[in-house]
């Protein structure tokens, strides 16, 4: 157990060390989401006030489109110098290779929204320092996470991955970006954690659902 | 043999097709509160159901080749993928044909609805993954589950719908806006019942056709 902790310990760290270093990754999950919520900002003009629920939508699409982006890309450095192989030749099982990917980009996209957010909260005028909003980005970004990079390695090889990757990702998420798009909506209604509950249990339960299923066939996805 | 099962089935599909279209236009009677446009249940609800018994049968022959490995249900898998894309093409145009003059409007946020058009787009990116993948085992494994999270993401993407459209309680006003059923008496079940068959004969004489393709294009690269 405790080994295969720090297996994956040091998994997101090379991940993170390498990311220090170029800064690919955080730099596209942050530049392509601002970029996207300030193409809203002025397709809906920024001046007058936007419902809850169109905000919160710009704000999960942004998110989204962001995330596959940075996840792609985090994926394309393993390919681009072979080292996914290295990985899988190393002594440790399949599914630590996966989970430390996860954390990897779970840490990414949590980086990069502190910098969409912000920009996010000045445009359209809405607050973003809750504990409610904070639970509902963390359990989103462990969705686009365990998903982004369960795709991410299934389509290493694939041709044309930025097209593919997207129009994989997205369809699937769309459970996780309807109950982050509504629980954002009635976080900026000011409603409180009973209403927001049962989008919460959704989120946590195809988070589950995708992780265990992830970690049974991690041994399918990474076969040499 | 082979191809007297296939001419059989051919002709048996040209008859009840035949016989299916004097029902539909003929034979039952009209439906009092939406008119002549509930004809078109008799096509669309047929072909929705095989669609989705076709995804079905993707994501039981993928789950069958990864457990076995046995090329056969890798085959039937691409088959019916692509024959169930077929049907689910027309069952969104044909469901956009006839809400518009029963709803009012040519598409809304229902749950069925949400559900069967982003399962529509997984299996577009699951077919276009087929062909973007070099040809070999490893393109067949990750195409399998690809399927796999298809089926596996269904239940959650309609729970979500559910939810979502609960919040957002779609916009129908035609005729059928009040009385779902659309059936009210015992021909139009009786015709229902007819066209589904028909268009099951008419799926196993596509998917037979489909596997036969598939056998040769397999035969000719091992060949190569």
């Amino acid at each position: 157990m405790k080994n295969s902790l720090l297996s994956i310990y040091n998994i997101a760290k090379k991940d993170l060390l390498i990311e220090l270093r170029n800064k690919d990754v955080i730099l596209s999950i942050s530049g392509f989401g601002t970029i996207i919520i300030f193409i809203f900002s002025f397709a809906f003009d920024v001046g007058s006030s936007l419902s809850s629920s169109t905000a919160a939508g710009i704000l999960w699409s942004s998110i989204s489109f962001a995330s596959i982006t940075g996840i792609n890309r985090s994926f394309m450095l393993e390919s681009e110098n072979d080292t996914l192989e290295a990985l899988i030749m190393a002594p440790i099982s399949r599914d630590i290779i996966y989970l430390g990917k996860v954390v990897g980009n779970f840490i990414f996209i949590t980086i990069s929204e502190m910098v969409i957010l912000p920009i996010f909260a000045i445009l359209f005028n809405f607050s973003i320092l809750s504990l409610e909003f904070i639970t509902c980005c963390l359990l989103a970004n462990i969705g686009f996470s365990v998903v982004g990079t369960l795709f991410a390695s299934l389509s290493i090889k694939v041709r044309a991955r930025e097209v593919l990757l997207p129009m994989l990702f997205l369809p699937c998420i769309i459970p996780i970006l309807f109950s982050s798009i509504e629980a954002t909506s009635m976080i900026f209604q000011g409603k409180g954690w009973n209403d927001l509950s049962i989008w919460f249990q959704l989120t946590v339960a195809f988070n589950l659902i995708f992780l265990i299923f992830s970690l049974f066939i991690s041994n399918v996805i990474y076969e040499d | 043999m082979s191809n007297i099962i296939k001419n059989k089935l051919l002709t048996c599909s040209a008859i009840f097709m035949f016989i299916n279209l004097y029902l539909i236009f003929i034979w039952v009677p009209t439906e009092a509160n939406q008119g002549a446009i509930q004809r078109i249940l008799y096509i669309h609800v047929p072909v929705s159901q095989i669609s989705m018994l076709a995804i079905i049968l993707v994501a039981v022959s993928s789950v069958l080749f990864l457990w076995k490995r046995n090329q056969f249900w890798d085959k039937i898998a691409i088959s019916a993928a692509e024959i169930g894309l077929l049907y689910g093409t027309i069952m969104l145009l044909s469901g956009i044909l006839w809400a518009k003059p029963v709803w009012g409007v040519w598409w809304t946020g229902e749950a069925k609805l949400t559900t069967a058009l982003i399962l529509y787009l997984i299996y577009v990116s699951y077919i276009m993954f087929r062909n973007y993948f070099p040809t070999g085992s490893q393109g067949q494994r990750i195409a399998a589950i690809i399927a796999i999270i298809g089926a596996l993401d269904t239940p959650l993407i309609y729970f979500a719908a559910n939810l979502w459209s609960e919040a957002h309680p779609p916009i129908v006003l035609g005729p059928a806006s009040e009385n779902d059923s659309s059936f009210s008496s015992n021909d139009m079940r009786i015709v229902w019942l007819f066209s589904t068959i028909t268009f099951m004969i008419f799926f196993v004489y596509l998917l037979r056709i489909r596997y036969k393709l598939q056998d040769t294009i397999s035969k000719y690269l091992t060949n190569t």
